[in-house]
């Protein structure tokens, strides 16, 4: 009776801690990893009190538990989709496969298009002569003859051919967040609500809530009431992609790479060698059980003797994050702008443009505004005070004296 | 005392490690990878107890260092977190493929 109490105690378990490590890899969100792994924490400090080891169990639930409440704390602070909310609703629109929780695949190579794919090999025949190689996904990648991308493992493309480039950006002028119409940018990028990659709006025409886009020269005011007027993530968008736009939306999306299969094949692989080797090794196992008081045996060893590692250890949280908060906060400004921009939107166009060019351009813009708070209205660019965004330019006053500046087609860094 | 022996504590601490590893593997984002290392670390803290158990119950320095394992589990969430929480600030994003150099 008590050995099939402690079996299925063990298994239940073992069996919760298990399957929460392995939920947390594979659910779409943060906050629900978090919780999957809080569980896997909870159910291992069960198996320590299986194995008579109270006072473990007990720390293992105080340090961990809080380690994770302090974590999920960060998150909230820091995502944008914090719970997963965003990206559940999308894979209901858009009819993913898949139980809803679980996050969304990486996709394993760029899809081909079939207007560019036979002109592209008779352009390169004819113009053999392009100087310079870039991939579709990674323009930062730039070589000067054909192969593969380091990054991606995709083909090259010449970088100045115009149908490579109307390949990687079909035919867009301005590009959109599928989860938010409002932003409106002529280069790709990534939105600022919800951080994901723009994918190439299907009409050129600026909507007439187009107030929120911040990357033109031609941008109306970018008021209170532009937010207020952003009309809601309809459905139009999300059942309109196109193939490269619902890969660049589910590379956007997706919390692991696409290199997946090959992670769990290795962790498999070394759990099996792993069980492989317990089971084939003969353990000098002891019949007799702890005796006395552990709890109070473990107490008195680690007071007079480990003290001074636990007191070394919390001061290392302590510096880190002090650490964190003091080199986040003394960040100057300049510096800062520098920062955002060495994750550049590439052009539209820019993918002649040499890249050390978007990546240093100033941007001429005398009143720097939030993409969320259109209150916040500075003479430099930063960081909201209140959500912690990036400013972008506010084009209220270039909006009345220089309209029709051909931004789009421009492809102009400059706005971003 | 019936229950299991050491040796099915040992397997759960086997799987543990490799999801740890392919979460280490795959993962995208630095919170994550941090995360999957936590459940590495407690394969190695499960280990650590079932071998104290079964084997050297006597000796309680086993404990001991068990319970160090938990305290580098929560300096590795604290200051890695730091970390990430400082990339995030300066680059936007945690996204660990993002970040090519750590320097500006």
């Amino acid at each position: 009776m008590n050995a099939i109490l402690g079996w299925g105690l063990f298994l239940a378990l073992g069996g919760v801690t298990v399957w929460m490590a392995g939920g947390m890899l594979i659910t779409m969100s943060m906050y629900r990893a978090g919780l999957a792994l809080m569980a896997s924490f909870v159910a291992l400090a069960g198996l320590f009190v299986l194995l008579d080891a109270d006072l473990l169990a007990a720390i293992q639930v105080m340090m961990n538990i809080g380690g994770m409440m302090v974590m999920m704390l960060f998150m909230v602070m820091l995502m944008i989709d914090p719970g997963g909310e965003m990206m559940w609703d999308m894979k209901r629109k858009m009819h993913l496969p898949g139980p809803g929780a679980l996050s969304m695949s990486m996709p394993r190579h760029a899809p081909r298009l079939p207007v560019s794919a036979p002109t592209q090999p008779a352009k390169a025949l004819t113009t053999p002569v392009a100087a310079v190689w870039t991939c579709p996904m990674h323009p930062e990648i730039r070589r000067d003859g054909p192969g593969q991308c380091p990054i991606c493992s995709m083909d090259l493309v010449p970088a100045e051919d115009p149908a490579a480039a109307a390949a990687t950006t079909p035919a867009a002028a301005v590009w959109t967040c599928p989860m938010h119409p409002e932003i409106r940018r002529d280069g790709p990028g990534q939105c600022p609500i919800c951080g994901m990659d723009l994918v190439p709006a299907e009409d050129t025409a600026p909507s007439p809530a187009a107030d929120m886009h911040m990357g033109h020269t031609e941008g109306a005011a970018a008021n209170g009431a532009a937010h207020a007027a952003a009309p809601p993530a309809g459905d139009a968008p999300m059942t309109a992609l196109n193939p490269q736009q619902h890969y660049e939306m589910m590379a956007g999306m997706a919390m692991s790479t696409a290199q997946l299969p090959w992670a769990g094949v290795v962790g498999a692989g070394s759990a099996l060698a792993l069980i492989g080797l317990i089971l084939t090794t003969r353990w000098p196992v002891v019949t007799a059980g702890p005796t006395g008081d552990t709890t109070a045996a473990v107490g008195n060893l680690l007071l007079s003797r480990y003290m001074i590692a636990f007191e070394g250890a919390a001061f290392l949280i302590l510096a880190g994050i002090a650490g964190a908060v003091v080199f986040a906060t003394r960040l100057p400004r300049d510096q800062s702008v520098a920062a955002a921009a060495t994750i550049p939107a590439p052009a539209a166009s820019g993918f002649a443009a040499p890249p050390t060019d978007g990546a240093t351009a100033p941007q001429p813009a005398p009143v720097w505004t939030c993409p969320m708070h259109p209150a916040i209205r500075q003479d430099g660019p930063g960081q909201c005070p209140i959500c912690g965004m990036d400013l972008v330019p506010a084009e209220a006053a270039a909006a009345d004296t220089a309209p029709a500046h051909a931004g789009h087609t421009m492809g102009g860094r400059g706005g971003h | 005392m019936g229950g299991p022996g050491l040796v099915p504590y040992l397997v759960v601490g086997a799987l543990l490690f490799g999801i740890g590893v392919a979460g280490v593997l795959s993962q995208r984002s630095g919170v994550m990878i941090l995360m999957s290392l936590e459940i590495i670390l407690n394969a190695a803290l499960l280990n650590v107890v079932a071998f104290w158990r079964f084997v050297a119950p006597a000796n309680y320095d086993a404990q001991v260092f068990a319970i160090i394992i938990v305290t580098v589990g929560a300096v590795e969430m604290a200051a890695g977190l730091g970390l990430m929480l400082l990339l995030f600030r300066r680059r936007g994003t945690s996204n660990v493929d993002a970040v090519r150099e750590l320097k500006d």
